[in-house]
């Protein structure tokens, strides 16, 4: 059997990450990670423990590293970069968003250099070998939603992408943590205290996040595509009651691709992926504030016919 | 009723996808742009009777309005003749 990054100590998984570096694999995708940052090396450890470890040179689809600026910002207000393939795409950003900085680059990762798949910004979830895919822009709730459903029995896909297949309606599996933002930190440590929760990066662009650690399934680390069934738009409305409703798949299709990275650029492949999806799939508009009515609400979900 | 003028259309190209869903609205993928529009159940059904050639406006506002089932009245006859004007902006049909 694999040893896993938890069944390294902090120390040892630290001096690893910081000379060598880790080739995590999440889904199709493996990154190979270096840092010396306390904070990442903490949080990878806490929210990675059960994913495999490899410490070997293995082949990995994106090279990242996350270090100190060298310079006078190593002791005033010390900043970190983050390289990709030994290119740093974005400005350096305080120490203590360090976490959540490198989990963005991830997903950027993703974001901008695959395109075997039409990518969705959604999260994704699965019950009974059916996949749930809920796309929606930031702040409609959709993590919060998605880390509740998985603290009750679905399956994590992804937080972040949707993977869809080019043919056939498939959903690959991208399970990394969930980003949680602002007060659905509290939201989600109040709806379950075995929630396992990251450190938190404060007065990011997004306020404070912290990740919930999310593979907490027999299957979280299998990237077997999952059939897709539902489309569902999420909005939290603070004192609104339960509401599923029927979206017509015409509307959801353009709503999907306005949400996808990369469904303009695989020109008649990505409409033919997203026809394909939108045939398979019932789509419904989703309002709550309960998340366990909402819960209920999604377990009683029925197969498309 | 409002006199039409009776136009021939057809299909600027022949490189369009056309996908109707439950029988409701519908989205078409025009190639040489690769934009996506979505089009409500009338559009689609103009579409799809120029996809079998070119037609007078005035035979193919009253075979969409046969073929869905409703009477051809004054505002179905405009909402048909903008949608005309839609889908010729985006260089999904043109006039002979």
């Amino acid at each position: 059997m694999n040893s896993t990054i938890g069944s390294l100590g902090l120390a040892e998984f630290s001096r690893v990450l910081k000379t060598s570096g880790v080739t995590l694999k999440t889904g199709p995708f493996s990154y190979h990670i270096k840092s010396s940052l306390p904070a990442v090396q903490q949080g990878l450890h806490l929210l990675y423990a059960d994913y495999a470890l490899c410490t070997e040179a293995a082949f990995a689809d994106f090279h990242i590293s996350m270090n100190p600026v060298n310079s006078l910002r190593r002791w005033v207000r010390p900043k970190i970069h983050f390289c990709m393939d030994h290119k740093s795409p974005f400005l350096p950003m305080p120490l203590k968003q360090g976490l959540a900085f490198m989990e963005w680059g991830m997903n950027w990762c993703i974001s901008n250099h695959v395109n075997d798949y039409v990518k969705l910004h959604a999260a994704v979830l699965e019950k009974n070998g059916r996949a749930l895919i809920m796309p929606g822009a930031p702040g409609a709730g959709k993590s919060t939603l998605s880390a509740a459903l998985t603290l009750r029995g679905w399956r994590l896909l992804s937080d972040e992408h949707a993977l869809v297949s080019l043919t056939g309606a498939m959903v690959t599996p991208l399970c990394r943590p969930v980003g949680l933002k602002n007060a659905s930190i509290e939201v989600i440590k109040g709806f379950d205290s075995g929630a396992v929760i990251g450190p938190l990066s404060e007065d990011t662009h997004k306020g404070t996040v912290a990740h919930l650690k999310a593979d907490l399934h027999s299957d979280s680390q299998s990237d077997t595509p999952v059939k897709a069934a539902w489309v569902i738009f999420p909005r939290y409305s603070p004192g609104s009651s339960t509401r599923l409703e029927k979206k017509q798949k015409a509307e959801t299709f353009l709503s999907a691709a306005k949400q996808s990275f990369n469904y303009s650029l695989l020109g008649e492949r990505g409409y033919q992926s997203m026809v394909d999806l939108i045939s398979a799939c019932d789509c419904y508009d989703f309002v709550y504030s309960n998340l366990n009515e909402a819960i209920e609400t999604f377990n009683n979900l029925k197969e498309p016919v | 009723m409002i006199k039409t003028p009776d136009a021939r259309w057809r299909l600027a190209t022949q490189d369009i996808r056309l996908d109707q869903f439950e029988s409701q609205s519908a989205v078409l993928f025009h190639c040489a742009s690769g934009n996506t529009h979505l089009l409500d159940l009338f559009g689609a059904c103009l579409v799809r009777f120029l996809q079998q050639g070119a037609m007078q406006q005035s035979e193919l506002v009253f075979r969409v309005a046969e073929s869905l089932n409703f009477e051809l009245e004054e505002a179905l006859q405009v909402h048909l003749e903008t949608t005309l004007d839609s889908l010729q902006r985006l260089e999904v049909i043109e006039k002979l």
